[in-house]
């Protein structure tokens, strides 16, 4: 395989599942960090608005 | 009570699982290696980030923040909208009507593939095996071998509509999205194994620099974006309705395409490799043995699964049973935009609406499994996909960005974001999402008005094609004038339990 292939390959690879892990790990930390909030304000519960 | 997704894991996977369809498999591998191999990455990236992305945060935060089907969501924001919404829900029940027949041939290639009844010859095998007619008109009567695997199909696609929206789409996506992982990997190593693999992959992805310079090559680069990821045909303004209020958009839309051109590329890495080791074979350029759509995938694949040196049945069953389970959670998702959009807006139930939307839609595809099946899929495919999707899209950005306040839906789009999105989204929309669907639609129609579509007769057209999309639109007119439950339009209205 040429030079140019491999390159345009792995950008694809990695910029794809790369950016998708990311995101993953950015919505993994969010939830983490949200989770002890919720409990504090609702007992962990999302009540719905009235 | 409407239904709600049990969790947001389960509402990415049957974005995922909608998005990731027949197409991510048979068409982008073909699309990214005849328009400039790996140089077709950077407009693919570009689209990605430009329209892409930002339609479907468009879609979800549209969907979550109005609640419901297309049309009422539209309506929601404007009244004389709700056209739009039925135009979207009726093109995405033409697509289900005939995604059943694909989804009917795959389950019978499934059983071919442990004797490889088709033989030495794939494509005339295809053509016999579906009775094919010389014209979309000649409709030559119902297949009937057809019959046993087609009621099959409907019953399970039935059972998961009727179960609802937790306890049948989510579940089933839960159960598919891993299965169909897990077969594309076993292509992917196995083409990877085979001799010539490396060709068919030089093929896919060296990069041609200079198509970068033709604009066909960006606007297949926008198409295969726009296509793949069920926008603009109600599915994510259905599926987005039935999120929490508090709960991440922004995050979720880039999660749900990563993930879908991702699979891409993966599924493609499996194609090519396989399109090498067959070229290899044959002796020929892999240029000559590539191809897409429902050729690749019913006459090229069986010819490489006889031609493999072991494991056929294996090979055949995994690639077959790939396309199930893309097809399958890609099915659910379409019938689901039209389901909600009947419960929606009139006093109906779910398994009412899930009545009303599956009995036509079971009649009509029966016009799938006569002779005539496999030409009018193929007129019916390219004019709802390339006239009907495009115009909904094009339309559907107008009216957000010129006619209602972006701004407020940008807004409510952060509101609940893990992170938040700047007003290029806006200048996304607004300009080159606009212009680039806008020059799509007008190539596809100017194209078809002037040279037909493939060599059918223009009879064959007028029905099938141009008829699809006149039904399309007077379906929408009639349905946008039929009277919905009081206060349908207005979300602060309505109560309580029936938006959240």
């Amino acid at each position: 395989m040429s030079a140019g292939a491999i390159v345009m390959f792995l950008v694809a690879a990695i910029g794809l599942w790369g950016g998708c892990g990311v995101s993953i790990a950015i919505a993994m930390r969010h939830n983490k960090k949200n989770k002890p909030k919720m409990a504090q304000a609702d007992g962990g519960e999302e009540k719905p608005e009235e | 009570m409407r239904d709600q997704w049990n969790s947001k894991v389960g509402f990415l996977l049957a974005a995922i699982g909608s998005a990731v369809g027949l197409g991510n498999i048979w068409r982008f591998p073909y699309v990214a290696a005849t328009n400039g191999g790996g140089a077709f990455l950077l407009p693919y990236f570009f689209a990605i980030i430009t329209a892409g992305i930002p339609i479907l945060i468009l879609e979800y935060t549209m969907g979550k923040t109005y609640r419901g089907g297309a049309p009422v969501t539209w309506a929601r924001m404007n009244r004389r909208f709700e056209w739009l919404g039925w135009f979207q829900a009726m093109v995405a029940f033409i697509i289900g009507i005939y995604y059943f027949a694909i989804i009917v041939w795959v389950v019978c290639y499934i059983g071919f593939s442990f004797t490889q009844a088709w033989g030495a010859d794939p494509s005339g095998f295809f053509v016999e095996f579906l009775g094919l007619t010389d014209s979309a008109l000649h409709l030559g009567g119902i297949q009937t071998k057809l019959i046993f695997p087609f009621l099959l199909i409907w019953a399970i696609a039935a059972f998961i509509m009727y179960k609802g929206v937790s306890k049948g789409i989510e579940l089933a996506c839960k159960i598919c999205l891993p299965i169909l992982f897990i077969l594309i990997l076993i292509l992917v190593i196995r083409g990877l194994t085979l001799p010539g693999a490396v060709d068919g992959l030089e093929y896919m992805f060296k990069p041609d620099w200079r198509a970068l310079k033709e604009p066909s090559v960006w606007v297949a680069a926008y198409g295969q974006i726009f296509y793949s990821l069920s926008i603009a045909f109600a599915i994510m303004l259905a599926y987005s309705s039935y999120l929490p209020k508090k709960t991440d958009v922004v995050n979720s839309a880039f999660i749900t395409a990563t993930a879908n051109h991702g699979f891409e590329i993966f599924a493609g890495i499996g194609v090519f490799s396989i399109m090498g080791y067959m070229a290899m074979e044959q002796g020929v350029p892999v240029s000559e043995v590539a191809g897409a759509g429902i050729g690749l995938a019913f006459m090229t694949f069986p010819t490489a699964i006889s031609a493999l040196p072991a494991l056929n049945t294996l090979f055949g069953v995994c690639f077959f049973g790939a396309l199930l389970t893309a097809g399958i959670t890609s099915l659910i998702s379409i019938l689901q935009a039209v389901v909600s959009s009947f419960h929606d807006k009139f006093e109906i139930s779910h398994k009412k609406a899930v009545t009303v939307v599956m009995v036509p839609a079971f009649v009509l595809s029966l016009l799938f499994i006569t002779g005539a099946g496999m030409n009018i899929l193929d007129i019916v495919d390219a004019f709802i996909n390339n006239i009907g999707i495009a115009g909904a899209g094009v339309i559907e950005v107008i009216l957000v960005t010129r006619f209602f306040n972006t701004e407020k839906l940008r807004q409510e789009a952060n509101s609940y974001s893990n992170f938040s999105i700047g007003r290029w989204w806006v200048f996304s929309l607004r300009i080159i999402t606009t212009v680039v669907l806008g020059i799509m639609l007008f190539l596809n129609t100017r194209d078809y008005l002037y040279n037909g579509y493939g060599e059918y007769a223009s009879s064959d057209i007028a029905v099938f094609g141009w008829g699809t999309i006149l039904l399309v639109v007077v379906l929408a007119d009639f349905l946008t004038a039929m009277k919905g439950k009081d206060g349908y339009r207005d979300l602060d209205k309505i109560a309580y339990k029936e938006v959240n």
